[in-house]
Order: C-alpha cells, then structure tokens, then sequence
C-alpha cells in the first residue's frame, strides 16, 4: 500500500515537473496580465493616468448597448462563415482530387498551394489590394474585359467582409488541405477497399467512410478556424479598411485593439476582452468534451 | 603616457557630464529618415555634451502614440517626441508632458519664439493660451494632377481648375474623353483631415463657437452631397480606399487628386506622367480655409537636464538651419521665419521644386488640425468618417449627418 | 543496448507512404477536371508571390506604368541593390531570424514537456490545467501586451530580442496538439521501456519523442512561420531600429503622408517571404510528409 502511495506521488510530481515549464510561462505572460484585464474592466483608465476609476458594471453595460459591438460581435460570425466555407468546406473539396491523381502531381500541387502558408498577412494584404483595386488592379482589368463594372471591393459594404476573409483563406487554405489529406492518408486502405466492394463509391464513399473517419481532423481545423476568425482577419483589417466602411469590416478583436490603442479605452477594452475570453473558453471546453468523445475509442 | 592619457580623458568626460536624450519620430526611410540623421549630426556637432538617439516608430502618428502610451506607462518616455496635430487635444489633457511656456526663464527663449512665422504656434498652444508644443511640420492637402490626361481630355494643363465647380466639370470632360477617373479625395479610416478643409471652406463647421458638433449644418450637407455627386452622380470619383486612389493616379488612371503636400517627392519619384499641383479648390469665392497635418513636438522628459536638452535640439530643428534640413528632404513647409525667400537656406529649393508653390502660397489659410474633444472624441470622429463612408455608397446626405450629428454629440455629451 | 528496444515504426509513418490514392483509377474526364481545378488553385496561390517579385525587380517609374503587366520590361535589381547599399537589411533578416528560432525552440520543448505530462501522468488538477493552457489558445496578444510590455520594461529587456521571446516560450496550441497524440500512444511500449529501467527522460526521448517526430516537425513549421511573420508584439517591444525585424522595419516603406514606396516595399517583402520560400520549397518533402503525418487521429 505504502509502495503504491509513493509510485501515485511519483507519477504526479514527475507530471507536474513536466508541464511546470510551459505552466509558468502561460501563467506570467497571458494569465497575470488578464487578472489585470479583470480589474481593468470594471474601471476607467486610458493607461497613462496615474489612477484608475472604479466604475463597476458600467463597462459591461455600455458594452450591452453599443451598436458597433454588436455589429463586431455578428461580422466575427460571419467571418467564421466565411472561413469554415473557405478553409474547411472547401480545401475538404479540393483534398478528394488529390485521390485521383498521381504521386508527382500530389507532390507538386500540394507543395505550390501550400507556399502562401510563408507570406506574413500584412504583406499578404498589399499584394492582394492589387487584386482588388478595381482601378488599377488585377481584378478592375478582368472586370472590364469581361465588360462588367469593376467592383470596389474594399469599399463596399456587402463585399468587403468576404474580400478580408479570402485574403486569410488565401494564406491559410494550403496547411488546412494538408491536414485533411494528411487525415486522409491515415484511413486504413482495406476499409476503403472492402467499402468499394460493397457498392459505396463516390459520394457514398465519402458520406459513410472517408468524412466520418476524417471527423476529429475536422473538428480539428474547426477549433483554427475559429481562432483565425478573430486573430488573424485582424492584420488585413488594420492594413486595408481599419474597420470600414461603416463598420462592415470590423471584427471584435479589431475593436478591442482599437478602444485600447486608439481610442484609448484601456478598461472598456478590457471589458470586451473579457466577455471575449469567456465565450472562447465555453466554446472550447465544450468543443473538447465533444470531440473526446468522438475519438474515445482509441482511448487507452 | 597612454595611462595618463587615459585618465586626463576620463576627468573631462565626467566634466563633461554627457545628457542623453532620446527623439521619437515617423520618418521613415523614405520619408525623412535621412533628414533626422543629417539634423543629429547637425546638432551634436554644436552641442558635443548632448546626444540624441533618434528612434523611427511605425504606424505613423497613431502607431507612436501607442508606443509612447506604453512608456509612458513604463516610466521611460522619450525626452522629444513628434504628436500628430490630430493627437494634440489628447496630449495637452491627457500626456504628462512639459509645457513648452516651462522654459520662458531661459534666455533665449524670446528668441526662439519671434523666429516663427506668425500665427504658426496656435498650432501648439492650448485653448488656455499656453505653449504647450513646439509646431515642427506642416503640410497642407493641395490639388495634384496628371497634366498629360488634361491634355488628352483637350484642358489645359496651365489652368487647373481654381473652384469645386470647375473640378467637377474637368473630372467630367477627363471622364467622357479618356474613359478615366476624374478627382480623388485623399481619406482616411482614422481622421478627417481633408473632409475638414472642405467643410470649413465652405463656410460650415465640425464644431460651432460654442464647441458644439455642427456636421448637420447645411453648408456640411452641401460639402457631402458634392462629394456624393461626383461618385455617384457623375461616377468621376471612385468609391476606394485611399491606398487604391494613390496607385490608380500613380497609374494615370486618375484625373486629379486631392492630396497632402507631404506626398509630392515620393508621387514625383514614382510617377511617369506630367504630374503638376495647384491649389486646394475652393467653393466659389468663399475663402479657402485648410487644416495644416503634421506634427508637433512634445517634451517627455522628467529630468532637468534632459529638459534643457530637449529644449536645445527643439530650438536646433525649427531654426533655419535646422528648418532648412528637414523642408529640403521631407517637402513639409517651413514653421521659421523668413526662411523659405532666404538664399542662405531655402530659396533655392523652393525656386528648384516648383510643384510645392502652391502649397507655400495657400499657408496663410492654414489653420489647427481640429481634434474633437473629451475622452470620446476619437468616437465621435469615427461617427463622422462612418457617415461618409455610408454616403458614398448612397446614404442619403442630410439624413445620414443629423443622425451622425446626435450620435456625434451624445459620445461628447453635449 | 543503445537500440535495444527500438519500437516499430508507428503506423502515422506508413500511413504516408502507401498515400490515400483510392481514386487513382478514375475516368479521365473526372482526372482532367480535376487537374483544371487544381491549376487554378495553383495560379491563385502563386499569383500574389509572383506579383511582389515582378514588382520588385520594375523600375520605379516602370511599376505603375506597366499597368497589370506581371513580367517587367526592364527588370532592375535597383531596388534589391538600394536596400542592401543604403539599409541594414542583412542584420534586420538576421534579427528575425534569431527572434523565430528563438520562438520556435522555446515553444518546441515547453509544448513537448507539457504535452507528456498532461497525456501520460495523473496529477491533481491535471483538466483544469490543461483547459487553462488551451484557453490561452483564444487570448489575442493584443489583451495581454500591455501589461507584458511594463513587465519586460521592469527587467529592462526592452529593445532586446529576449524581450521579444521571453513572453512566448509557451503555446497553448501546441500543447494542444500533441497532448492529442500522445494519449493515443501505445501503453505497453511505454511500460517495456519503464520495466528496463528507463528514466522518465530516457523514454520522452528514446521512445516516444521518435514516435511523434513527423507531428513535432510540422509544429516547428508552424511555429517558425509564424514567428518570422509576427507583428504586433515586437512592435512595441523594437523600437530600435537596430534590434527590429523585418515585418516591423519594412513598414517604414509604407507612410500614410508621404504614400508608399512600392519598389522598395515590395523588395523588403521578398527578403521576408523569400528566405521562407526557399527554406520551405527545399524542405517541403520534410515538411509536407510530417503534415501528412500529423493526420490527426484524436
């Protein structure tokens, strides 16, 4: 019994020293600072004044009735839209080619589609505004010659949430198709075999063998997609349209950035990014119990 | 003998006590970095007890003032740094900084403030009537256009068009004749800097005597349903972003371009059409009335010393040498005196880039870059730039600036 | 018995090599349909790249001129030579380096560590720890940078590359991601190493690290990737030119003022995205074989 004891307190000591590393570090340089997010939100400070207001809720609560949050809170939405459509919908697609066709070109597409992964979003968003300009952009001549009207995509509002959202997808799409190739090639050859010599081909074959083997790397690349849709858009955001027009850009990172950063807001913009936190932690522990399940039986 | 030496050197530095200073800036590589290198140099030569560490921060003037918020909060602010006229309210109220009036027992303080040219320091001065600044680059928005394109549209490039009436009219004739966009109008997602020139040139206000938001007054309303017109009406000005404007008239793609005159060596470089500038349109024969852009200087420093210091390299950049460095490599206009006709400094620049005239000609209607008040006053200029971007996209004008206006007034609790 | 007991290969591994290929036989209509697709993905995906290079080697006056022409008339390495001659660009490109590898490492052994104990050892409170690590996951740097920035200003590692990396030796993700395959890793290979003695160090190292490699090489990927592009954290920290990397330093070609200078902000990009490219393009069969093997089973 004393022996059994002494091996449990062995195996938790060695597993604390083992993840104290990382622990401290997480600890000292994102919870520290949000135990000060936490104090902040209740309080009105602009962080170059020497004091900081206790102001209870009335952060929270101008946070319930500001129109622009909420439209940053629906625009993060349809970001996520944007990009499960984008980066997950679609690079699924795209990753049943690569069945069919040989090892050579598998390598070569895969290996080209992959290279924007390289490119930084702020310069990805230069380049691609020479897509867009419908003036003297790439896209205004195909426009044209097509005898259209070229289309300001960064300046009208119905377009330009989605133009910011493809210039993410164009950066990410290359590694989110890796990985479901990737999940492709761990599916067991004799299942898809013996599946094929029971009738299910094509779409079948996808619908009741390849997507629900694929479900934990979807669940996967979800999880992501869901953290690009707040972090990442915020660079082309900043280069391109800082938010405009009429807020149709702007997501709720951008705005906690920019009550903080430019308006100076720092414990509103705590406040935002609080509720932020919450929700993000809801949905993750949420998620993961969800997907645990999913993958259970591999479980030791 | 080397030791000696060696000693003898180290008593006269501690003599010498050295103040270091630090200077934070935006000019960038290819915007007035070298003139920052040249002016040190300058400086340091004449003053071998002070050293200054210039340091460029990126994201212009608001990408500073983040930077300088968070040393500031660290306790390790620069001793001099540039504030865009945009952030002036907010660091006059909200910046521990220290007023420029702190250094009036100096001797030479009379001095430097007579080598201004007059009126130019209200561009730094509270509305309490103190110095609190020392205004240091000035650029004004001025007409640029591509005088090969008036050509092809038969204009003449020699008369540019002096009125709104006649852009609109040139834009239309570029547009029918070469199939090309007429007028842009610099914007930006952060100010509304240009908007302001126009408003305030037609005799309306952003803010009235009494500091009350005024955007639904009907000169405002006249001003926008202009702008409106030419995009939507005529289909002359493109609905884009201010980035696609520049590359579209850096292109040729675009008739004329109403723009700061900060940008005319860079456009002068990257263009490869007769590019010309005029000045900024008026409406009819009311006055023209401009917002200088730019930037002041503010002093950070909590140590005496490096206040003198500051103080000295302050004096050292807006006199006219100084003035003479920083104008011939940034096109921003002189804040000295007498300067810009001098042969000695600047008249042979002036008399080399002809394109800047019309920027010098049109600075006695120069006014402050005029920043919205109160701590939601970056808001309540975002409500205003909201309602032009709605506008152009077919908001209907009058309606759209009254609710802009209660909105405006609701964030400054008016 | 150094490879006394070296396990099998791990089935993620072979799982690479005979590649899911199932369609190979397909009409050939079906195959030209794709290739045309994929074709276009490939154009999309290097036309932007192409752009910056084309527009890097244009002349000045040539860049606008051109209009959408992609090749230049008369290519000059003007730009190239400019920021090599009048800018420090090798020391910048060497700064970044040393911040993204620095990053990389860093991330690397904590994520490793942490990942190992979360997924093979019983510890109080080992969910919630691990939930709080993964939260982290979802916390913009823009929340934390201030408070990150005075405490770094405290130890006066401002301006330094430390300054930059200390407040990132961790990664919520990651953890995240090889937790994931470490639960699935086989009990009894773990168990034959303890039963010969192994210390806890000799297994993370000799059995289950070389199990996990392909995952751990497609996380330095990430992580170097995203470390050599970071922006918003090293702004505030390198105000010094001198201690700044490239994505910081060659914002100074872009001024809202004075306009951009495109020739030389679209070569200072190249010297960002180049090296990358290269390094990816001449590692790719190592890269993309351990993304293939980091098909996510759990």
């Amino acid at each position: 019994m004393p022996r059994r004891r002494s091996l449990a307190t062995r195996e938790a000591l060695t597993g604390l020293l083992l993840v104290l590393p990382a622990l401290i570090a997480l600890g000292m340089f994102i919870y520290r600072p949000l135990v000060d997010t936490f104090f902040l939100a209740f309080s009105d400070w602009n962080m170059v004044r020497s004091e900081r207001t206790y102001i209870g809720l009335a952060n929270f609560q101008e946070m319930a009735g500001s129109a622009t949050i909420r439209r940053a809170v629906v625009n993060t939405g349809w970001y996520v839209v944007w990009l499960v459509g984008l980066l997950i919908v679609f690079p699924l697609f795209v990753s049943a080619g690569f069945t069919v066709i040989g090892r050579r070109a598998r390598r070569f597409f895969s290996g080209v589609i992959f290279a924007p992964m390289v490119v930084s979003l702020g310069i990805a968003s230069i380049l691609w505004l020479w897509i867009y300009n419908p003036i003297s952009g790439l896209s205004g001549a195909i426009w044209r010659e097509l005898g259209w009207t070229p289309v300001s995509w960064l300046s009208n509002p119905a377009t330009v949430l989605g133009a910011i959202a493809l210039i993410v997808a164009w950066k990410a799409f290359g590694y989110n198709m890796m990985l479901f190739i990737a999940g492709m090639g761990t599916i067991p050859r004799e299942l898809i075999d013996a599946a094929r010599v029971d009738g299910a081909d094509g779409p079948r074959l996808w619908r009741y063998i390849v997507l629900p083997l694929l479900a934990p790397t979807v669940v996967f690349v979800l999880f992501a997609t869901l953290a690009m849709a707040t972090e990442y858009v915020f660079t082309p955001i900043h280069v391109l349209t800082g938010g405009g027009p009429t807020d149709a850009s702007t997501n709720i990172v951008f705005e906690i950035w920019r009550q903080a950063f430019r308006w100076f807001r720092v414990g509103y913009a705590s406040a935002i990014a609080l509720v932020v936190f919450a929700v993000f932690l809801t949905i993750t522990v949420v998620q993961m119990l969800g997907s645990e399940r999913v993958v259970s039986y591999e479980e030791r | 003998m080397r030791f000696v030496a060696l000693v003898v050197a180290a008593l006269i530095a501690t003599a010498h006590a050295q103040v270091t200073i630090e200077y934070w800036h935006i000019n960038s590589a290819t915007f007035g970095a070298q003139a920052v290198t040249q002016a040190v140099a300058a400086f340091e030569a004449e003053h071998p007890d002070i050293r200054v560490i210039e340091r460029f921060q990126e994201g212009s003037y608001g990408g500073l003032l983040t930077n300088l918020q968070a040393a500031i909060a660290a306790g390790r602010p620069p001793a001099v740094a540039q504030i865009g006229y945009n952030f002036r309210l907010f660091a006059f109220n909200e910046l521990p900084h220290v007023p420029i009036d702190t250094f009036s027992d100096r001797d030479d303080y009379a001095a430097f403030i007579d080598a201004f040219i007059p009126g130019m320091l209200r561009l730094g001065t509270d509305e309490a009537g103190v110095l609190r600044a020392v205004p240091f680059a000035v650029s004004v928005p001025m007409l640029y256009y591509n005088a090969d394109l008036f050509r092809e549209a038969g204009l003449d490039p020699d008369a540019p068009p002096a009125t709104w009436a006649e852009v609109r009219e040139a834009a239309k004739t570029i547009r029918e004749a070469t199939g090309r966009f007429g007028i842009g109008i610099q914007i930006s997602n952060s100010n509304n800097w240009v908007p302001q020139g126009l408003i305030e040139s037609n005799g309306g206000e952003i803010l009235d005597a009494e500091g009350r938001i005024a955007v639904d007054g009907p000169e405002v309303v006249e001003v926008y349903e202009f702008w409106q017109a030419l995009a939507l009406e005529d289909g002359t000005l493109p609905v884009v972003t201010d980035a696609e404007q520049e590359q579209a008239f850096l292109a040729g793609q675009l008739g004329m371009y109403i723009r700061t005159s900060a940008s005319l060596a860079n456009y002068t470089a990257q263009s490869n059409f007769d590019m010309r500038t005029a000045m900024f349109p008026t409406w009819g024969d009311k006055p023209r009335s401009i917002p200088s852009g730019g930037n002041a200087l503010f002093v950070f420093a909590s140590d005496p010393a490096e206040q003198q210091a500051a103080f000295e390299f302050m004096s050292f950049l807006v006199s006219r040498e100084g003035q003479t460095i920083w104008v011939r490599d940034t096109g921003y206009l002189p804040v000295a005196d007498g300067v810009a006709d001098d042969p000695a400094f600047l008249a042979d620049f002036f008399a080399e880039n002809p394109l800047i005239a019309p920027a010098v000609e049109q600075l006695p209607d120069a006014v402050a870059w005029l920043p919205l008040p109160g701590e939601r006053g970056f808001e309540a200029e975002q409500a205003l730039i909201g309602a032009r971007e709605a506008i152009l996209n077919g908001a209907p004008v009058a309606e759209t600036l009254t609710r802009t206006a209660a909105q405006m007034r609701e964030l400054l609790g008016q | 018995m150094k490879n006394a007991r070296r396990p099998p290969r791990p089935p993620v591994v072979r799982a690479e090599r005979d590649f899911a290929d199932w369609g190979i036989d397909a009409h050939w209509a079906t195959k030209a349909a794709w290739f045309a697709l994929l074709g276009a993905l490939t154009l999309l995906a290097l036309l932007p790249v192409a752009w910056m290079l084309s527009t890097a080697l244009k002349p000045s006056a040539e860049i606008f001129a051109s209009g959408i022409r992609l090749l230049p008339a008369n290519p000059t390495l003007e730009h190239v030579l400019r920021l090599w001659r009048d800018f420090p660009i090798g020391h910048i490109v060497l700064n970044t380096l040393i911040v993204a590898v620095g990053i990389t490492s860093a991330q690397l052994v904590t994520s490793v560590l942490a990942a190992y104990g979360f997924a093979r050892f019983r510890f109080p409170l080992r969910e919630p720890l691990f939930y709080l690590c993964l939260g982290t996951m979802f916390i913009p740097v823009q929340i934390v940078m201030v408070s990150n920035y005075l405490l770094i200003g405290e130890w006066g590692l401002l301006n330094t590359h430390a300054g930059v990396i200390l407040p990132q030796v961790a990664n919520g993700f990651g953890i995240f991601l090889l937790r994931q395959h470490l639960r699935v890793f086989p009990q009894a290979l773990l168990d034959a190493a303890r039963i010969d003695g192994a210390t806890e160090v000799t297994v993370l190292f000799r059995v289950v690290l070389p199990m996990v490699r392909p995952v751990v090489a497609a996380l330095a990927v990430l992580f170097f990737i995203n470390s050599w592009n970071q922006y918003v954290w090293p702004t505030i920290v390198l105000t010094n030119p001198e201690a700044m990397t490239l994505p910081i330093w060659l914002r100074q070609f872009m001024s809202a003022e004075a306009g951009s200078s495109w020739g030389l902000l679209m070569a200072a990009a190249s010297m960002g995205v180049l090296p990358a490219l290269l390094l990816y393009f001449a590692a790719q069969r190592l890269v993309l074989g351990s993304l293939a093997g980091a098909g996510l089973k759990g």
